[in-house]
């Protein structure tokens, strides 16, 4: 099996890059991503003092529309784009001042955010690094969150949201391209109710890898 | 664009947070509870006695915590063993058999099985015996019971307390466990000694066997000392003088200024010696700039404060030159000194001065950084001048008196002074000799008003006598020095004009550097058009002496030196109820 996929990478990676040089795409585009992340272990605080969550790593999906500036544009060579973003992880364990328990429940977070990206474009090959920021709201939903199978929490909550990404754009055809990126993704502090205690606030702090195909119209 | 790629591998790595930071200070009260586990000092107690009840919970395994006070408490044979309503985990032996006690929450609960036995007190001993204590302390006395069946029990909550001399102390009856059997002196009560007993198996005040023990109340002792500058400034210049003293407080909470019997030690005696006791305070002369903790310590208390000390280290200050001072007249004597931080100041009244003969003149300090020398017999000694710490500078120059006769003095401005009501002006003197020399003599001249109501005479500073216009009018101001008497008083006139503004100048925001001196000035406009410089007139402050001091504004009006860099605070000028402000930014 390992040497199977060393041997994909060895003929995929000259493939990458050493491909065919297209010229850059301009104009509106679509694509659709999917990844994993990882939540950081989440410092909470309510009115009975601080603890902390910690997830396990979930998956991410995301559907961006957007637009490619043209090469050369004034504004500087980049893109702007509209993204959703679903991510999912589960609780894994909860430290409270009498030490570390074990606890279950989803955190899903679905956001929608406006992205700007800087692409570095080169002349003679066909991919293109790039990097860039977003802002916008985040929905965030404690499903079921237990701990020792206690009810912890059930609600949802909206904050504001912003993200950091960068990652390499590689360009398959003169419209279709691949992307590869990493994105830091965190939030204001949502607060949620407790199911028998007072609201308490939590960070959220997420760490993404993606893949996903771009098509310029 | 490889560096890229590899930062942003770098920083996914960093930041996924695959551990826990910081620590926990929220209780668990998710986690469900699956057991509870009583326990007791006794599973038998004395009737009339009684025992204290815990009970500690387990949360599925993960931990155990103590619920007594949650948990809710009762008991199956109320009649055998109940309750207290007070402490609701103290259960009494009401009669003798047997009693099943329960805890409960959250629908989990535990059983207790407590017998009461008939068993009748024979002793009954208070522990600690004989004890003392200081005037404003507690002491919690134990009482234990022998009984007849041969056990030993805590009776402390069962027996009943008193005092033989409540002006003494007084002792705790509360049915509580953490009041009963307290003995209290409070701030009210006297020295001296008191029989605390115990009593058990009374019957309405009769009866039962009791215990005692003589407790003595000492006087009050010391429990904390709180040391502090005079000022309650922490950072200052180097070569300034600092002033503490240190408060004492003791156990009956009364204070005493206790400055002149503690032990005063500086952790670095290179920034500033350990301070020592003059008159009502303690005084050290800081060196170098740094920080040192100044600790008084009286006994086995000890209370500390920080002290910090800025504005560069005394790099050099240039060597006295020779003075000649006329017999019976006095003359000033100025040091500037140069800092390791390019930063320059008086020192005058920093440096320790001596002089070799004092028959043949004395040092007078008039302000800080004012210094007058005084001629007492012809001859000749040396001066001396001493920067502080090991390693400070000396520098020794002649000083000789001399013997000559006075021909004539005159005042300056021969012309006069005219001035606004509450303004002052400077008026020099200078005196002439047999011997062909001449000296400023102002301090020596006995000056004088002929209108008080009109202009007054001040003290003198180092530019002249100080002639305040208290109203509107003419005066003339006398002169006298030795036998002669001026022939000509100096004409003093004084307007009255409506103030507009004034200014301090340099305005707006200032910069200066940690122990630079920098002088300042202040104009006023009157509503004719006039300006009058009323520098010696205002009354300066700073906003905060931890950033920037005025060293000497009796004779240095308007002189700030920045203490605290990085830090800015406000100088303010005050005259005829108004105000001016400046700020100022040390760096």
């Amino acid at each position: 099996m390992k040497q199977t996929c060393r041997m994909i990478l060895a003929l995929c990676l000259p493939l990458l890059l050493c491909g065919p040089a297209w010229a850059a795409h301009s104009g509106p585009y679509a694509g659709v991503f999917l990844g994993g992340n990882a939540l950081m272990a989440a410092t909470s605080n309510d009115s009975l003092g601080e603890f902390d969550l910690r997830f396990t790593p979930g998956l991410l999906g995301s559907a961006v529309v957007g637009w490619d500036f043209e090469p050369g544009n004034a504004a500087g060579e980049g893109r702007i784009e509209l993204e959703y973003s679903h991510r999912i992880n589960q609780l894994d364990k909860a430290r409270f001042a009498d030490g570390v328990a074990p606890a279950g429940g989803n955190l899903t977070a679905d956001s929608l955010l406006f992205n700007f990206y800087g692409v570095f474009h080169g002349e003679d090959r066909s991919w293109s690094p790039y990097v860039g920021a977003g802002l916008g709201a985040v929905r965030i939903v404690t499903s079921d969150l237990t701990v020792t199978g206690g009810p912890l929490s059930n609600d949802s909550a909206l904050a504001l949201a912003y993200q950091l990404g960068l990652g390499i754009d590689y360009a398959l055809t003169e419209r279709l391209s691949m992307d590869l990126g990493y994105r830091f993704f965190s939030s204001t502090r949502p607060k949620f109710s407790e199911v028998n205690g007072p609201a308490f606030k939590m960070d959220y702090l997420n760490n993404s890898v993606v893949l996903g195909l771009r098509v310029g119209f | 664009m490889r560096n890229l790629l590899w930062s942003g591998l770098v920083m996914a790595v960093l930041l996924s947070g695959c551990g826990w930071s910081g620590s926990a200070s929220r209780p668990n009260t998710i986690t469900p509870l699956t057991s509870i586990t009583i326990t007791a000092a006794y599973s038998t107690i004395a009737k009339g006695t009684s025992v204290k009840l815990t009970a500690t919970g387990d949360y599925s395994g993960l931990f155990t915590r103590d619920i007594s006070n949650q948990v809710v408490w009762s008991s199956k044979m109320p009649a055998v063993a109940n309750f207290a309503t007070n402490v609701p985990n103290r259960v009494a032996g009401q009669t003798p058999g047997s009693a099943v006690l329960t805890a409960t929450m959250g629908g989990v609960s535990a059983n207790f099985d407590l017998k009461v036995s008939s068993a009748t007190a024979t002793t009954v001993t208070i522990t600690p015996a004989n004890p003392s204590i200081a005037l404003g302390l507690n002491q919690q006395f134990t009482a234990t019971g022998t009984f007849s069946d041969g056990t030993v029990q805590d009776i402390t909550f069962d027996a009943t307390w008193a005092s033989g001399n409540t002006t003494v102390a007084k002792v705790s009856n509360a049915a509580d466990d953490n009041t009963g059997g307290v003995a209290t002196s409070p701030q009210e009560s006297v020295t001296g000694t008191t029989t605390i007993t115990a009593t058990f198996g009374a019957v309405n005040g009769v009866g039962g066997i009791n215990g005692s023990t003589v407790l003595t109340v000492t006087a009050p002792v010391l429990q904390s000392i709180a040391v502090a500058t005079s000022n309650n400034i922490s950072s200052v210049p180097s070569l300034s003088t600092v002033s503490f003293t240190a408060t004492g407080t003791y156990s009956n909470n009364t204070t005493l200024d206790i400055t002149s019997q503690v032990n005063w030690v500086s952790s670095n005696a290179n920034v500033a010696p350990a301070p020592l006791f003059s008159g009502t305070l303690a005084s050290t002369q800081t060196v170098t700039q740094g920080t040192t903790t100044i600790t008084a310590t009286l006994g086995t208390i000890s209370g500390t404060t920080t002290l910090n000390v800025t504005g560069g280290n005394l790099a050099s200050f240039p060597a006295l030159t020779n003075m000649t001072v006329v017999n019976g007249t006095s003359v000033p004597i100025s040091v500037t000194g140069n800092f390791s931080n390019a930063s320059a100041r008086d020192i005058t009244g920093a440096l320790k001065w001596s002089i070799a003969n004092p028959t043949f003149a004395n040092m007078t300090t008039v302000s800080p950084n004012r210094l007058l020398i005084r001629g007492l017999a012809p001859g000749t000694t040396t001066i001396t001048a001493a920067s502080p710490g090991s390693a400070g500078q000396i520098s020794t120059a002649y000083l000789t008196v001399t013997n000559t006769r006075l021909n004539s003095f005159s005042v300056s401005p021969q012309a006069g002074l005219a001035l606004m009501a509450g303004t002052s002006g400077r008026l020099t003197a200078t005196a002439n000799f047999s011997n062909g020399t001449s000296q400023d003599v102002t301090a020596n001249v006995t000056w004088g008003s002929n209108s008080t109501a009109v202009a007054t005479v001040g003290t003198v500073g180092p530019t002249g006598e100080r002639i305040t216009g208290r109203a509107t009018g003419a005066t003339t101001i006398t002169a006298s020095f030795g036998n002669l008497i001026l022939t000509t008083p100096v004409p003093v006139s004084v307007s009255t004009r409506t103030l507009k503004s004034f200014t301090i100048i340099p305005s707006g925001t200032v910069s200066v550097v940690a122990g630079n001196q920098t002088s300042f000035t202040v104009t006023a406009t009157y509503n004719d058009g006039t300006t009058v410089d009323i520098t010696s007139d205002v009354n300066w402050t700073t906003g905060d002496g931890n950033v920037a001091i005025l060293p000497d504004p009796q004779n240095q009006p308007g002189r700030v030196v920045g203490v605290g860099s990085g830090t800015s605070t406000s100088l303010t000028a005050t005259f005829n109820g108004q105000t001016a402000t400046v700020t100022l930014n040390v760096q």
